[in-house]
């Protein structure tokens, strides 16, 4: 298992939710240090997105961008809000029900009345759900 | 293999060639060829092919194995007009030549016929003499296929010949046949070999040569779309047979050869690849360099250079693990080298060519660029590895970043077994030699790909860049210019909050800024850093607070943040509780979120209401310790009323923290304050004692409070449109002290500046000082609006004091007046009665004398307790002398003085007292004029003050608890609560109040007094007229004349001089005699005109005869001017004076009736009822 790093970016391109996934066996010193990495490339990878957005029907866009051997797959929400993993195997199928099944708890997140759109999700929920979607598909 | 083309060969035994050689060229290359391939493939057009002419060589050069198949077509030129010599000889040699031919797979031919410039094709009509060309068609043409044609030397048609055209097609039919021959067999063989794929013994390469031929037969036709198709099916069988791992024949990685970390892999001729592939001997490295060129070069051809891009960077990233693997037996720093000039020889190729593109197609250029500046990018992130490696730059982000820390791991454990040789790019040797090489390149590819990223608006990716050079200046010691791009670029990052970006970079921009000695920059760095301290490690964010700290003072200019997410901030509650703090405070709670404890030299908040506009709550020097600190603010400005929290500062020296209350979507904060009770305060109001007819003053009475006042100013500013105070340059004040009331208070005059202040005088705790303030207003108004502004020192400290008052100015009297004259004095009639619907009580009635009158008599009371209801009318007479000598001390005109207090005052005076007592006891005494003044809007406006003065008794039924509870609000809850209980429960208790309870609670009764100046004339003309019985001691009789003097005088007392010197009309006057002639008969004037003058006497003789007996009123007499403009009083003497008269008989008879035998015998006298007798 690799290393993932996943983020969702808000309308405004802000971040609202970042993690990375890890398998246990890595230290997690090693995810420190990669993580303005990781910021950098999805934060450069944006640009990308908001070109391909336009050209497809679909929300989940693939892999946009590549940095050395890693990719950015990209999934965009109906309001403008993006998903961004960072990965370095390429496995579209699963990469996509990992977006979806992300897709309907954040679409949950949104149904709460006391979150505000485009603010950082904070929620522990959201967080555990995540990473248990992520170590279903990933 | 250069430039392949169809290759055409011609044979010329006739030495035809030269002849048509330049015909034929001309008409090269061939246009708007039509393929209809016979397998399933789709019609192909070619609009034009490439032809290359040789010689046809009879010698059987054995053609190289893996040369591609490359002639399509011979072509056999024939002039011969002989038959015989055609039958002879030439028909011969066309026949080996075709047999030659047909030896050869895959090759058409075609005979063209060369005729002479005036040979004619068909010479003979009637076919008796065959032409050699028709021979030659016999002999050679079979089937369907005509391979013959004919033409013309300098055909005369020119270059429309028919002939020529005619050939032109067969030549193009004749090299599409013969391709499409190859591409079905190649397939053919293709499909066969796939087939055979699983079994023992195939050989990827075999295939591989094999298919590439088709690859290559497509190229030939320009059919590149076509060739790069078997390409890319070949890579996909190349990845599947990797994948089975059945590379047996690739037995080693290569890359091995010199040179192989820079080769230009878009060069497929740089070995010669397809031989090693057909001796199995290739490399997978070459192999796949060798397919990636080919793949590039169809794609060169067909002009796609973003595919060759996107296509490059995908091979170059996909093999980097492959050569990883690999690096061992590698030169060093091979991956970067190949990988540095693979990008560079990607984007060097299709710069030239995409210039021509972008400038054909507007969109090319932004996509082109995208892929390019990846590429770019790519080849500059080798640097950043090189560097490293070579200690040009440190190992710190952000070139750190693009290390694969596998390497790293490897190098560490293993050091190098042998010395594998440098790598032989040579710019990158040039770099690694020397830092400015190095740099200069650093930043050329850097910009390269900066202006591509832009180019294609990709600004983020842009911004990366950016940050790169920037850390590469920053490692120069180049600060400046370090500084300027971080400067101009960091902050996007802060816009869309990514926080660790920010931080990563700043960390660098802080450190130049501060070597740089840019003091306020870099303490914005760190305020931004420390903004997102939750990207900081612990340490981190302590070490940027010491130095925030530390440097805070030295800043030049303000900075201005905003609290969030350093310091959270809320507002608690407002506590002006006496017992509990000296003065009122705003309790605040800051939350600091920093990891050291933070000096602030000034915390301020910001209230907004009305009158004044804003209020200040500040405290100075305290200490934020990290988490929540509970803070308390006061203010030197005390005032009442709604305000609402608008913003905070924070000053850290010129640092300022800043938090807006008001922004969108937040609810508003509202504070009810009070003013401060242990603190100086005044109120302004109508002053206790009005004087009407005078410049009307307003009372200030301030005061001081608990603490010793040393001077200060009040300024009152009206409210209102006609309503100014007047300039004056002193103003009256009194001072008293609050304690013993005996004392004499103490009368001061106080100093009004230019500006309308008055400048206060040094005060003692708890005195009371009373100003009057003359005032000019519209006297339809009855409420005044003035805001009290006072500043004053108290304890070294600048305090304020503000405060908006209404004023009521009512007057609840109304007097008028009536003057009587007499010869020596005057009587003054006052009536007083209410003025409006509220009852007053008269406490006390004066008449003070002015300059010419001296009150010489008045009622002996002066004490009244005189309840004076609407409509009811109080009279009080008072009797005046005029002075001998005028006093010009005092006033020109009587004052009539009146001391009262309306039923009202005195009710809701006591109501006041018991309910501040009330909330005194409860602690809660600040409230107090707050909620009196909104009880009394609300719950005693409704007294019926009438129904109080007839049964001494109020009644207060009006109590609504919903409504006291909405005047309650902007409290905290426990306040609101505690007061609204306090009310209720007041209001329960005093359901009735008695007179008594009301004069029980009242405090040192506030009595009101009024003052009306009454006019009362110093002259009149006043006549004294007398009717003087001549002969007084003579009795009067019926019908008998009396004789009579009018005596007039006119009174010189109440005369002026100006009135003796006016002119004879105005001392011209008549009397009137007012005669009741029912009794009396006048002889004489009854009305007659004289002039007069004080002190002349008249008289005037008249009759009078009486025609009744008994007391008979004297007639009436009255003096009257006969201007019209002059008033004249009458005195007259024998007013209701009485005067017997008698009757004429001095005898009467008297009957008594006694009894029945005594009635009267004498009827006549019986006639004299009425004749009474005189005693």
């Amino acid at each position: 298992m690799s290393i993932y790093y996943f983020a969702i970016v808000g309308a405004t391109d802000n971040p609202i939710y970042e993690t990375d996934i890890i398998p246990s066996s890595r230290s997690s010193s090693l995810i420190d240090s990669s993580r303005h990495l990781n910021q950098f490339i999805v934060h450069a990878a944006l640009d990308v997105v908001e070109e391909v957005q336009w050209g497809t029907q679909a929300m989940y866009l693939k892999s946009v961008d590549r940095f050395n051997e890693q990719y950015v797959s990209a999934f965009v929400t109906a309001n403008n809000v993006k998903f961004m993993l960072l990965h370095d195997q390429k496995s579209e199928d699963s990469i996509k029900n990992f977006f979806n099944e992300v897709y309907e708890v954040y679409v949950k997140i949104l149904m709460n009345p006391f979150y505000e759109k485009n603010s950082a999700i904070t929620n522990p929920q959201f967080d555990n759900r995540v990473k248990l979607v992520a170590r279903r598909f990933l | 293999m250069n430039g392949r083309k169809v290759t055409v060969t011609y044979c010329d035994e006739f030495d035809v060639w030269p002849l048509v050689a330049n015909d034929l060229s001309s008409r090269l290359p061939l246009r708007n060829l039509q393929w209809h391939p016979s397998s399933q493939r789709s019609e192909r057009f070619i609009p034009s092919l490439e032809v290359d002419l040789q010689r046809f060589n009879f010698d059987q050069v054995p053609l190289p194995l893996l040369a591609a198949h490359t002639t399509y077509l011979n072509l056999y030129f024939v002039n011969c007009d002989d038959n015989d010599a055609y039958k002879n000889k030439v028909k011969k040699q066309i026949k080996t030549w075709v047999d030659l031919i047909g030896t050869k797979k895959n090759q058409e031919w075609l005979i063209v016929y060369v005729a002479g410039q005036d040979t004619k094709r068909s010479n003979n009509y009637l076919g008796l003499k065959t032409t050699v060309f028709d021979k030659i068609r016999a002999d050679f043409s079979q089937g369907k296929r005509d391979r013959c044609a004919y033409i013309r030397i300098v055909d005369p048609d020119g270059p429309s010949s028919e002939l020529w055209g005619g050939f032109i097609e067969k030549m193009k039919e004749s090299i599409l046949a013969s391709f499409d021959m190859q591409v079905l067999q190649i397939q053919e063989d293709a499909r066969r070999l796939d087939l055979q794929r699983n079994m023992p013994g195939w050989n990827y390469c075999t295939f591989f040569i094999l298919k590439e031929g088709l690859a290559q037969a497509f190229e030939i036709m320009s059919l590149y779309e076509d060739a790069l198709i078997q390409y890319d099916e070949l890579e996909a069988s190349f990845f599947q047979v990797l994948r089975d791992k059945a590379l047996a024949w690739f037995g080693h990685f290569g890359a091995t050869d010199p040179g192989d970390d820079c080769g230009n892999i878009m060069d497929f001729k740089r070995k010669d690849y397809r031989e090693l592939i057909n001796k199995n001997v290739i490399s997978v490295f070459d192999f796949r360099c060798y397919l990636f060129a080919r793949q590039t070069r169809m794609l060169l051809k067909l002009q796609r250079t973003i595919e060759i891009c996107k296509r490059g960077q995908l091979f170059i990233s996909s093999f980097i693990p492959a050569i990883r693997e690999n690096e061992d037996v590698l030169v060093d720093n091979f991956v970067e080298s190949w990988v540095f000039s693979a990008c560079m020889n990607i984007v060097n190729e299709c710069e030239p060519l995409s210039t021509n593109l972008s400038a054909a197609d507007p969109n090319f250029i932004a996509l082109y660029s995208a892929v390019k500046a990846d590429l770019l990018l790519t080849a500059r992130r080798q640097l950043d590895k090189l560097g490293i490696k070579h200690k040009h730059l440190p190992v710190t982000e952000p070139f750190s970043i693009f290390l694969d820390t596998k390497l790293n791991d490897d190098t560490a454990k293993s050091p190098p077994a042998k010395p594998k040789g440098p790598m032989t790019n040579e710019k990158l040797l040039e770099a690694i030699n020397s830092v400015e090489a190095f740099d200069k390149m650093y930043m050329a590819l850097s910009t390269r790909a900066i202006k591509s990223y832009d180019a294609c608006h990709r600004p983020k990716a842009a911004l990366t860049v950016h940050g790169d050079i920037a850390a590469l200046k920053y490692t120069r010691d180049k600060l400046d210019e370090a500084v300027r791009i971080y400067e101009s670029m960091i902050w996007r990052y802060d816009e869309q909050e990514w926080g660790s970006i920010e931080n990563s970079l700043l960390i660098k921009c802080a450190d130049s800024q501060q070597r740089l000695g840019k003091t306020d920059q870099y303490i914005e760095s760190l305020l931004t850093l420390l903004k997102n301290a939750k990207w900081l490690s612990k340490d981190e964010a302590t070490r940027y607070m010491e130095d925030l700290l530390s440097n805070v003072h030295k800043l030049d200019s303000d900075i201005r943040r905003a609290f969030s997410p350093m310091f959270g901030i809320t507002v608690v509650s407002i506590i002006d509780e006496q017992s509990t703090v000296e003065s009122s405070s705003v309790e605040i709670c800051i939350e600091n979120h920093l990891p050291k404890s933070l000096h602030c030299d000034n915390l301020c908040l910001r209230l907004v209401g009305n009158d004044p506009e804003q209020v200040w709550f500040d405290t100075k020097d305290l200490d934020l310790a990290p988490g929540k600190n509970k803070i308390y603010l006061t203010s030197k400005t005390s005032t009442s009323g709604n305000y609402v929290v608008e913003a905070c500062e924070m000053h850290v020296g010129k640092l300022v923290f800043m938090h807006n209350f008001m922004k969108d979507g937040q609810k508003k904060r509202i504070l009810r304050l009070n003013h401060d009770m242990n603190r100086l305060q005044a109120t302004v109001c109508q002053p206790d004692q009005i004087c009407l007819g005078e410049r009307q003053q307003l009372a200030v009475r301030i005061s001081t409070g608990k603490k010793h006042i040393t001077g200060g100013k009040v300024l009152l500013e009206p409210q209102m449109e006609g309503f100014a105070l007047l300039k004056t340059e002193k103003v009256s004040a009194t001072l008293r002290g609050c304690e013993d009331e005996e004392d004499a208070p103490r009368t001061l005059e106080l100093d009004m500046l230019e500006s309308g202040e008055i400048v206060l005088p040094e005060c003692e705790p708890n005195q009371t000082l009373g100003l009057l303030v003359e005032y000019e207003g519209s006297y339809t108004e009855f409420e005044y609006r003035i805001k009290t502004t006072i500043t004053y020192e108290s304890e070294g400290n600048t305090r304020e004091f503000v405060s908006a008052h209404s004023i009521h100015v009512t007057v609840p009297l109304v007097v008028t007046e009536t003057s009587i004259f007499r010869e020596t004095c005057v009587f003054l009639k006052v009536d007083v009665s209410c003025n409006g619907d509220h009852p007053v009580r008269i406490l006390e009635s004066k008449l003070f004398p002015s300059k010419s009158y001296v009150v010489e008599s008045s009622s002996a009371v002066e004490q009244w307790d005189l309840t004076l209801f609407p409509k009811q009318v109080a009279t009080f007479v008072y009797k005046l002398v005029k002075r001998d000598d005028v006093d010009h001390d005092l006033k020109p005109k009587v004052r009539f003085y009146a001391k009262y207090h309306t039923l009202k005052d005195e009710v809701e005076a006591s109501i006041g007292a018991m309910l501040e007592r009330k909330l005194q006891k409860h602690h809660a005494s600040q409230h107090f004029t707050y909620v009196f003044s909104k009880v009394k809007e609300a719950f005693l406006s409704s007294i019926d003050y009438v129904s109080y003065g007839l049964t001494d008794v109020v009644h207060l039924e009006d109590f609504d608890a919903e409504l006291c509870e909405s005047f309650l609000l902007n409290r905290d809850l426990k306040t609101k609560v505690e007061l609204l209980d306090l009310i209720e429960e007041f209001f329960e208790e005093h359901e009735a109040i008695t007179v008594r309870t009301i004069k029980d609670n009242s405090p040192k009764p506030r009595t009101n007094a009024i003052i009306f100046p009454l006019e009362v004339p110093i002259s009149k003309v006043l006549h004294t007229a007398e009717l003087v019985l001549t002969n007084p001691a003579k009795e009067l009789l019926v019908s008998e004349r009396c004789p009579c003097t009018l005596r007039i005088k006119q009174s010189a007392d109440w005369s002026t001089a100006e009135m003796n010197g006016a002119g004879p009309s105005h001392n011209e006057f008549y009397y009137d005699i007012d005669v009741d002639y029912d009794n009396w008969l006048l002889s004489g004037k009854r009305r007659l005109r004289f002039t007069s003058k004080p002190g002349h006497v008249f008289e005037f003789p008249v009759d009078l005869v009486p025609l009744k007996t008994g007391n008979l009123l004297l007639p009436c007499v009255r003096v009257s001017a006969n201007s019209a403009n002059i008033s004249a009083a009458t005195f007259y003497v024998n007013s209701a004076q009485q005067i017997l008269v008698r009757a004429k008989s001095k005898t009467a008879t008297f009957f008594v009736e006694q009894q029945q035998r005594f009635l009267q015998p004498q009827n006549t006298t019986a006639y004299a009822p009425d004749i009474s007798t005189p005693s």
